[in-house]
């Protein structure tokens, strides 16, 4: 099963903003509550008046994985070929994120590091170091 | 983000006790290894007969004593109650074959004899993980999209490894993260006088150094070996288990489902809700953790079994490295042995379901060879989303 095959409806919505570079959150004009996680429900009042907002992009590294073996998914995942480094990263609004770091940071990304969403690439986002805060 | 994390719901507890109390007086298992080479000719329902018709001998009881069967991991239509002569059982409840679904199905079965409405109740897991081929990866589904999928984060071993390196950093042990071989080399060392067990071959400190990382940190013995199974678990009133060879105690149960936001990851390494529901269940049973002989922990990765001793309070956060001394503390023999069948690393992965077999064979004294804890009289077993119980002498 490809990830084109499950991403109908809200979730189709989130993944062409991701692949259009941008870290999409929604917010609800019913409570304010703003979450990560694709709903068509705010999880804090359950209000169905949602609306797509994007993220700071900044957070700090929680935590990073090397894929030695890949997934068994059918497409290449983003990630790249094996073996690849992904980061688990803490947003600054506090929900967890999980992508690719750039090529030129990836010796540098310890956990615990600040990084933010590099916006000038085309395709999925991924993190820089957030040199402003090192 | 989330304004509900903040509102905790309290685990659902059952301490049944004198005339509502909950016996479980029959084991039966499929044997894991035999199974395991091969193709195995048993459909997932085959499996389940072995598994119910051993339990059944076990407790000496006929299939028509048998008022309820809930089922977990068995889809469809129950025609092989047929096979076992259950064709005409009271009530048959389907469910979902998760890691909850030991403790959910067993709270159910306790709920239906504490209640009065069941006298004796059979609870049966199934699966043919390694014949089918599972795939445990995530996806996602049109319901709920997963968009580190598309990165490849899709795999329940690399939320572990995750939290596992989180867990190392926040607590100054990079250095010393080769330690979590203790895990993986006791379950094999403790699967190895399991008869039924997957590996019953001892893994070494360097045969674990020589493994190949799946996702680093954790290396394939790192984690659980899917396999082809079935576990099933008699339970019986008080009054009608006094008539059984070997009754054993289910002495308290809580339920806690806990739901993470990405996947598997917890930023508290599921530590809190071990922690309230082990409160709960060891609070209802009226002991303490030092009573507690063996514990039993759901382990579908070597970093939980450290995560799970925390949240019980076997040793203070950060302190589990410390606390298994390499192993000394945690196999049989120690202090605390844990997972004495070999849990889902070493005995086969079933959900969480042999390791409440086991918990019955070790409180029953019958547990063979180098695996058994003498004088052991109080079995707890965690699972590690959330969900305790605790299984003592009658």
């Amino acid at each position: 099963m490809q990830p084109e095959a499950i991403a109908s409806g809200i979730g189709r919505e989130c993944r062409g903003l991701l692949e259009n570079g941008m870290l999409p959150i929604q917010i609800c004009h019913e409570c304010e509550a703003k979450w990560f996680r694709p709903s068509n429900f705010c999880p804090a009042c359950l209000g169905s008046d949602i609306e797509w907002s994007e993220a700071s992009g900044r957070g700090r590294i929680w935590s990073k994985v090397v894929f030695h073996r890949r997934p068994r998914i059918s497409t290449q995942p983003a990630g790249g070929e094996e073996p690849y480094e992904l980061i688990v990263v803490r947003m600054d609004e506090d929900f967890l994120f999980v992508a690719r770091i750039a090529k030129q940071d990836s010796g540098r990304a310890t956990i615990g590091a600040y990084v933010r969403i590099a916006k000038d690439g085309a395709g999925l986002p991924e993190f820089n170091l957030n040199s402003d805060i090192l | 983000l989330n304004s509900n994390s903040a509102v905790r719901a309290a685990p659902v507890t059952l301490s049944p006790k004198s005339e509502r109390a909950v016996h479980i007086v029959g084991i039966g298992t499929s044997d894991f290894g035999q199974l395991f080479p091969d193709q195995n000719r048993y459909s997932t329902e085959d499996l389940a007969v072995l598994a119910i018709r051993e339990a059944l001998q076990d407790a000496g009881i006929r299939p028509q004593s048998v008022d309820s069967v809930l089922a977990a991991g068995l889809r469809g239509v129950p025609r092989w109650l047929k096979t076992l002569g259950m064709e005409e059982v009271g009530h048959f409840s389907a469910q979902y074959g998760s890691g909850h679904s030991s403790v959910n199905a067993i709270m159910d079965a306790a709920c239906y004899i504490a209640a009065g409405a069941s006298d004796i109740v059979c609870c049966v897991f199934s699966a043919r993980y390694r014949t089918d081929r599972t795939n445990f990866d995530v996806l996602g589904s049109e319901e709920s999209f997963r968009p580190w999928t598309l990165y490849g984060m899709a795999s329940p071993g690399a939320s572990y490894a995750a939290m596992w390196n989180s867990y190392l950093t926040t607590y100054g042990l990079v250095d010393r993260a080769d330690e979590l071989a203790a895990v993986p080399i006791v379950q094999r060392a403790h699967a190895a006088s399991n008869p039924r067990a997957v590996f019953r071959t001892p893994l070494s400190l360097d045969d674990y150094a020589k493994a190949p990382y799946i996702v680093e940190p954790l290396k394939r013995p790192d984690y659980c070996t899917p396999a082809d199974g079935a576990v099933a678990l008699i339970f019986a009133s008080a009054p009608r288990a006094s008539a059984t060879r070997h009754p054993v105690s289910l002495r308290s149960i809580a339920c806690l489902c806990c739901l993470p936001d990405i996947d598997f990851i917890q930023l508290d390494y599921e530590r809190g809700a071990i922690k309230r529901s082990v409160a709960m269940a060891l609070s209802a049973a009226g002991i303490s953790l030092a009573d507690v002989d063996v514990l039993q922990i759901y382990d579908h990765f070597s970093p939980v079994v450290l995560f799970a001793l925390e949240g019980a309070g076997a040793c203070g956060y950060g302190e589990a490295l410390d606390f298994i001394r390499r192993g000394e503390t945690i196999k049989v023999g120690g202090p605390l042995p844990v997972n004495t069948a070999g849990g889902n690393l070493a005995e086969g992965y079933f959900q969480g379901w042999g390791h409440v077999a086991e918990a019955v064979r070790q409180v029953r004294g019958e547990r063979a060879g180098a695996g058994a804890v003498p004088d052991c009289s109080v079995v707890l077993y965690v699972a590690s989303t959330g969900g305790a119980m605790v299984i003592t002498e009658v």
